[in-house]
């Protein structure tokens, strides 16, 4: 059976990876082979398990592997590959002056949550023993970019087709006026685009389906409110729905905060007087609040 | 005096000539509009190299092993890039 997919997301310092890595725990002590995902460039987990983590999967826990990778790693050693091929690959290489071009590059926007697609991918291809994948998303802004790429990559490819082919045609045209017939010719460029758009909509496909839950993580205060409403409304305007919102206690409730209507609260996490940190910690909050991470609510939507 | 085979043999001959020289200059006007479009298309892939909205970051740079020859065409347009009237007028007839 394919892997679940947990994506909790939310404001910063909602209590996003404490969140996770209760959820991630309370899944492996149920009997589930779990992989918690820290895509957080904050890097939480770390100090909440209070273990030494990083690109390859550290087994914290009977059942429950974490991994934090870096994104800076993942996007040098993409660009590094680029470079080694358009080396190899290009005739004049002389008189392009490449490390100039990937000084540049380096710097683009968008390389943050083009580093998180390369990780998802990566992660994604070497699940085959895992039944959960749980991942700890950074806050709202650059989370919502992560989600969005598929969607807008996908757009760009197919316009880029689109005039790609225009100009194989007017190729062609040429070739069957000069030559007198016509050479269909593969394109590599076009090649590659058409496989890219394939990949875009099989992520968009996988994040908008039944196998991928997005739970939003807020506190009582209003801002945290307010950006849980947001991070709804721009899901679904990509297609997707948030499953749950889980409302995390991280001050004394002093019981004055109402919740507006148009918020359901699945999961209420009580505040914890002392800091959950390191798996005794939180495998003693899971032993005193059981009933408040019911799997089966988590899984249901 | 031309028999009126070779009139006609000259007429075809004309028309051939005449057909030669339009190909040659729908070809002439076609191959413009080809090297526009691929400049048009680099220009798209790799604008974030000079200012210009890019696509994203995974869409671009992915494309860069295969954009050789338009990179070059990029370059090249760049050297000719002060005297874009005078492309246009070695591309159309003048009237």
């Amino acid at each position: 059976m394919a892997a679940r997919l947990i994506f909790l997301g939310g404001k910063g310092g909602v209590g996003k990876s404490t969140i996770s890595a209760l959820l991630s725990l309370a899944y492996a002590r149920a009997g589930k082979r779990v992989l918690l995902v820290s895509f957080d460039p904050a890097h939480n987990q770390r100090d909440i398990f209070q273990r030494d983590l990083g690109d390859s999967p550290v087994e914290c826990f009977p059942g429950l592997r974490i991994v934090e990778p870096d994104p800076k790693a993942w996007t040098e050693k993409y660009l590094r590959d680029i470079e080694k091929q358009m080396r190899s690959a290009y005739r004049y290489l002389t008189a392009i002056n490449i490390d100039k071009y990937f000084g540049v590059i380096r710097y683009s926007p968008g390389l943050d949550e083009f580093a998180m697609s390369l990780m998802f991918r990566t992660i994604l291809r070497d699940i085959a023993d895992t039944d959960i994948l749980v991942f700890d998303m950074p806050p709202t802004a650059l989370a919502l970019r992560f989600f969005a790429a598929p969607s807008l990559s996908a757009v760009w490819a197919e316009r880029l087709i689109e005039l790609r082919k225009t100009i194989l045609d007017r190729k062609q045209m040429i070739t069957r006026v000069t030559l007198g017939k016509t050479e269909v010719e593969s394109d590599r460029v076009l090649r590659h685009l058409e496989h890219e758009v394939e990949r875009y909509h099989e992520q968009q496909a996988l994040l908008c389906s039944e196998r991928s839950s997005i739970i939003v993580v807020m506190n009582t205060d209003a801002p945290s409110i307010r950006e849980a409403k947001r991070i709804f409304g721009e899901l679904q305007e990509l297609g997707m729905t948030p499953r749950h919102v889980i409302l995390n206690h991280r001050v004394p409730d002093n019981g004055n905060r109402t919740l507006p209507d148009d918020i359901t609260v699945a999961l209420s996490i009580p505040f914890s007087p002392t800091p959950l940190l390191g798996v005794e910690a939180l495998n003693d909050w899971l032993d005193t609040h059981a009933d408040s991470l019911p799997l089966d609510r988590v899984e249901s939507g | 005096m031309k028999s009126l085979a070779d009139i006609l043999r000259g007429i075809v001959d004309a028309g051939k000539t005449l057909d030669e020289i339009q190909r040659r200059r729908a070809v002439e006007i076609t191959q413009w509009e080809y090297d526009e479009l691929r400049h048009v298309f680099a220009l798209l892939v790799l604008g974030h190299a000079v200012g210009l909205p890019a696509p994203p970051v995974e869409v671009g740079i992915g494309l860069l092993p295969f954009m050789e020859d338009d990179i070059h065409l990029m370059l090249s347009r760049l050297d000719t890039a002060h005297s874009p009237l005078s492309r246009l007028f070695s591309t159309f007839p003048a009237i």
